[in-house]
């Protein structure tokens, strides 16, 4: 869309045009061949690029992936190095909680469940503190 | 009892005009913002020519000017986010292109030396083949002492027949500066070719 300000109308200040000067200069320079583009075209190649330079969502995971693959074995084998050797040190601290749900499923008092729990709880907040000690 | 008649249709003004165009922009400039690339076609579909006229008249070669738009809409979506809604997108992309197109026309030869389009000359003149090339060689010297916006401001009135105010509309000026560059530009070229205008009165 092009404004036209002046509608049609040639301001009263406005310079008068150049003959000699306009002629010079469009042999220099040329007319704008305005005919000669495919402004469709254009106007797709534009989009398409645009498109293309876009980031999708999937990009993000693509980019990290790399980094993170490592990260997450390292985590991994440093998480298992833990629990073995919390097991070998503080075996009461990983009383299994499979065995509280057995025990409740077998008809164990539910106090009984909860004291055995809180016990569970206390033994791996001890062996926490112990770690960072 | 005879109908009232119906009011005259009121013609918007060029400040409801602008006003109107920049709101339209900031939606489709919006919508670009939070993806959608259709709303972003809408702004290329409305400047692309208005964009091609300066950056043909800056790098002076058609698919030079084609790539020169493409590249400058490229750059225009991914710095949507610094463009200011309150202002209409054509002088934004237009300063791009000018901006975009001086670098490239300092940093790359000109491909061409002849114009693309066979020139018909409508404007009477006695000068002679010889003294029209010289005359020439000379324009081309004093347009590149001009600075970019006097060369394309001069280019698109005396050549592609703008108005100051349609040129001031596309390079965010004021129509009154766009006369003060086109003078200031015609007072070093019609220096500068003196001697060939002389011949020809």
């Amino acid at each position: 869309m092009t404004l036209h300000l002046t509608r049609g109308r040639m301001p009263p200040d406005e310079p008068r045009r150049d003959p000699r000067l306009g002629t010079l200069l469009r042999e220099l320079v040329g007319d704008m061949p305005m005919n000669d583009v495919n402004w469709d075209s254009l106007a797709s190649r534009i989009g398409a690029a645009i498109r293309a330079r876009q980031t999708p969502w999937w990009s993000y995971m693509e980019r990290w992936q790399r980094r993170a693959l490592p990260l997450a074995l390292a985590a991994g084998t440093l998480g298992a190095a833990v629990l073995v050797h919390s097991w070998i040190t503080h075996p009461e601290a990983l009383t299994s909680v499979p065995d509280m749900v057995s025990a409740v499923v077998a008809g164990a008092p539910p106090e009984d469940a909860a004291t055995t729990f809180s016990h569970t709880i206390t033994s791996a907040a001890v062996y926490a503190t112990d770690l960072l000690e | 009892m005879s109908a009232p008649d119906s009011p005259a249709p009121i013609d918007p003004s060029p400040a409801d005009e602008r006003r109107a165009l920049v709101e339209r922009d900031a939606a489709f400039v919006r919508r670009a913002r939070e993806g959608d690339t259709t709303a972003f076609d809408e702004l290329v579909k409305a400047y692309m020519r208005q964009a091609f006229q300066v950056a043909y008249r800056v790098v002076g070669h058609r698919e030079d000017a084609e790539d020169l738009v493409q590249d400058c809409f490229i750059a225009a979506y991914q710095y949507l986010d610094s463009f200011d809604e309150s202002r209409p997108f054509g002088p934004w992309i237009t300063r791009i292109v000018l901006n975009r197109g001086a670098n490239l026309r300092r940093s790359r030869a000109r491909r061409a030396t002849e114009p693309e389009t066979d020139v018909v000359s409508s404007a009477p003149s006695a000068l002679d083949e010889a003294t029209r090339a010289e005359a020439r060689q000379k324009l081309d010297e004093v347009m590149a002492t001009l600075n970019e916006r006097q060369r394309v401001i001069v280019t698109l009135f005396d050549v592609d027949g703008l108005t100051s105010a349609e040129i001031g509309e596309r390079l965010e000026l004021a129509p009154g500066t766009v006369r003060w560059h086109l003078h200031e530009a015609r007072r070093v070229l019609r220096t500068a070719l003196q001697r060939f205008f002389e011949d020809d009165a």
